[in-house]
């Protein structure tokens, strides 16, 4: 489980980075092509748009992983062991619980688009929704990864 | 009722320790099913919210700032501001400041500023006798001008989150008076504690040595021209010319700088990829959170609450700027501004404050909140690099604070030191 998990969160901050390298290369590739090569290319800005999309929600799985989320946790920090735990575990249940609503309703947006092409690209629409899927999956995994391993007080 | 709940969930999930893009998303879905709405607009709204050309500026900077913190450019700009300020006294306390209004013009991060220009100021000022607190202090504060001075990415949530009224090039030419006189208001209390607590001058170095730091920096310093020129001009979108900066950062700190290898180049990458990740996803939930507070109205409501107030401007002013405060010292910044800026615009807009001046106060006002605990991430940053403990330094923060505080009041009342610049240039 945790040897796959950590896989799977390594290969989510790769399609991340990948997805932000592109798009660096890709907005480049705009701004030159209209300058000097007096072309605007029209496919540009959407596929940079599509792999926004990925660096963001694949990210943020990763983040879920490892903690990098902004979050405010001053409170929580203030009360005592026990309850901490509590938190800890509410916290985890709600990632899984958000993750799973990301998952269902990407899925479900996904099939209605399906058929549509996205403006200024030959692709199909649900490739917008795709990473709410994967990502929404990645997040469940971590999230229940993080239920087993927290100490069976609950 | 509904806006209880919206607002409740979103309460004790943040209590629990939820992390705060959650919090949005979560209490929305909530909130929507409570009232009979399906919950998938929550997720549409959250891909719409992300999927917006003009923000794609802010991974751009985040990855310009990555490529020039690693790459050695923040070196050069202390080295820079060393030889120019630093002989007077207390001199590396307004090197700190100044090293900060340059780096903070590529960065414009407040915690990239912390790490990168802390890491080295803060051991060499304690080696030449400066008390570790004044140096986590003076490091933290000025970390503030670089949400001020152009290219700020919190400028560009600003301008997203107003709606698009507000045009990015006016905004980054009117961070930039706002940032010269916080950092004078910071210069004036860094050198006052310098000479009360008798803190040494460094040597001058002579002209031909300051020349030629300059000349060095320059590449660096080129990044931010390069951004404001081509949003000037108009030759590029805000967009388009953070871009640019990336690929020019990346020349630089490969070819000029040579302080960046192919694992550095990846490593920069990542990290802008993780950072990007967490700020944008807060936005996306944001984009979600706002949509169903536009549903009820809440905007509207509290904007008819306030208009009670439009008689007394000056109340009105200081009542905002006094939850905002609170507010900062609770949340991070990026939520803030998407959630605060369309509920309280219109009304500063009704009382005949320029949108562009609330942009600056507005930022200004959320970056005091990231020195403020319990949720004060630059000051946790700067703690974290000097190794000391928060108590430590917190005590003698204040007249830092209060400069701070003087620069907020002067932003907010003197509509010229915001609009003067943009008005001129009318970007």
């Amino acid at each position: 489980m945790k040897s796959l998990c950590e896989r799977l969160s390594a290969l989510a901050l790769a399609i991340s980075t990948l997805a932000l390298i592109a798009i660096t290369a890709i907005v480049g590739w705009q701004v030159w092509a209209r300058y000097g090569l007096n072309a605007s290319p029209s496919w540009s800005e959407a596929a940079a748009l599509l792999l926004m999309l990925y660096t963001v929600l694949f990210g943020a799985a990763w983040g879920v992983r490892h903690d990098l989320h902004l979050g405010f946790h001053w409170f929580r920090q203030r009360l005592p062991a026990r309850w901490q735990h509590h938190c800890e575990w509410l916290v985890a249940v709600a990632v899984l619980l958000f993750a799973l609503l990301m998952m269902i309703y990407g899925a479900q947006m996904l099939q209605q688009t399906w058929r549509y092409s996205l403006a200024g690209l030959p692709l199909s629409m649900a490739w917008q929704y795709l990473p709410l899927v994967g990502s929404g999956a990645l997040m469940a995994l971590f999230a229940v990864e993080k239920l087993i391993s927290t100490p069976d007080e609950h | 009722m509904e806006l209880l709940l919206l607002f409740g969930s979103f309460a004790l999930c943040l209590l629990i320790g939820l992390p705060v893009a959650f919090c949005l998303g979560l209490s929305a879905v909530i909130t929507l099913l409570a009232m009979d709405i399906s919950p998938v607009i929550a997720f549409q709204r959250m891909i719409s919210g992300i999927n917006v050309f003009a923000l794609m500026a802010l991974p751009f900077f985040i990855y310009a700032g990555e490529l020039m913190t690693r790459g050695g450019i923040a070196d050069r700009l202390l080295r820079f501001a060393s030889a120019a300020i630093g002989s007077v006294r207390g001199g590396l306390g307004l090197v700190n400041v100044s090293s900060s209004m340059l780096f903070g013009g590529i960065s414009g991060s407040a915690v990239a500023d912390v790490s990168a220009l802390g890491s080295t100021l803060i051991p060499m000022m304690e080696k030449r006798g400066y008390d570790r607190d004044y140096a986590v202090n003076v490091t933290t504060s000025s970390a503030t001008l670089g949400l001020l001075i152009p290219p700020s990415h919190n400028m560009i949530i600003y301008a997203i989150a107003a709606g698009g009224t507000v045009s990015i090039a006016s905004l980054f030419v009117a961070g930039l008076l706002p940032g010269l006189v916080t950092g004078l208001c910071l210069m004036a209390v860094a050198y006052g504690i310098a000479v009360k607590r008798g803190y040494p001058a460094e040597a001058f170095p002579g002209w031909r040595l300051l020349f030629a730091t300059f000349v060095v920096s320059l590449p660096g310093l080129m990044t931010a021209v390069i951004i404001l020129a081509g949003v000037l001009t108009g030759v590029f979108t805000a967009t388009e010319s953070a871009c640019i900066a990336v690929l020019w950062s990346l020349l630089v700190s490969v070819a000029v700088y040579r302080g960046l290898d192919w694992q550095g180049f990846m490593v920069a990458s990542r990290e802008a990829a993780k950072t990007t990740a967490m700020v944008l996803l807060v936005v996306g939930a944001a984009a979600a959170f706002g949509w169903v507070l536009a549903v009820l109205e809440l905007p509207a409501q509290l904007a008819a609450l306030l208009a009670g107030l439009q008689d007394h401007p000056i109340m009105l002013l200081l009542l905002v700027n006094l939850s905002l405060l609170a507010l900062g010292a609770i949340m991070d910044m990026a939520p803030l501004i998407m959630i605060t800026t369309p509920i309280l615009l219109p009304v500063m807009e009704k009382i005949g404050m320029d949108p562009v001046q609330f942009g600056i106060m507005l930022i200004l006002n959320l970056g005091i909140g990231l020195l403020t605990p319990p949720v004060g991430s630059v000051l946790f940053v700067g703690c974290a690099i000097a190794k000391t403990r928060l108590e430590d330094t917190v005590k003698s923060l204040w007249p830092f604070y209060l400069a701070l505080l003087t620069a907020l009041l002067l932003i907010t009342f003197v509509p010229a030191i915001s609009l003067a610049l943009p008005n001129w240039l009318n970007p």
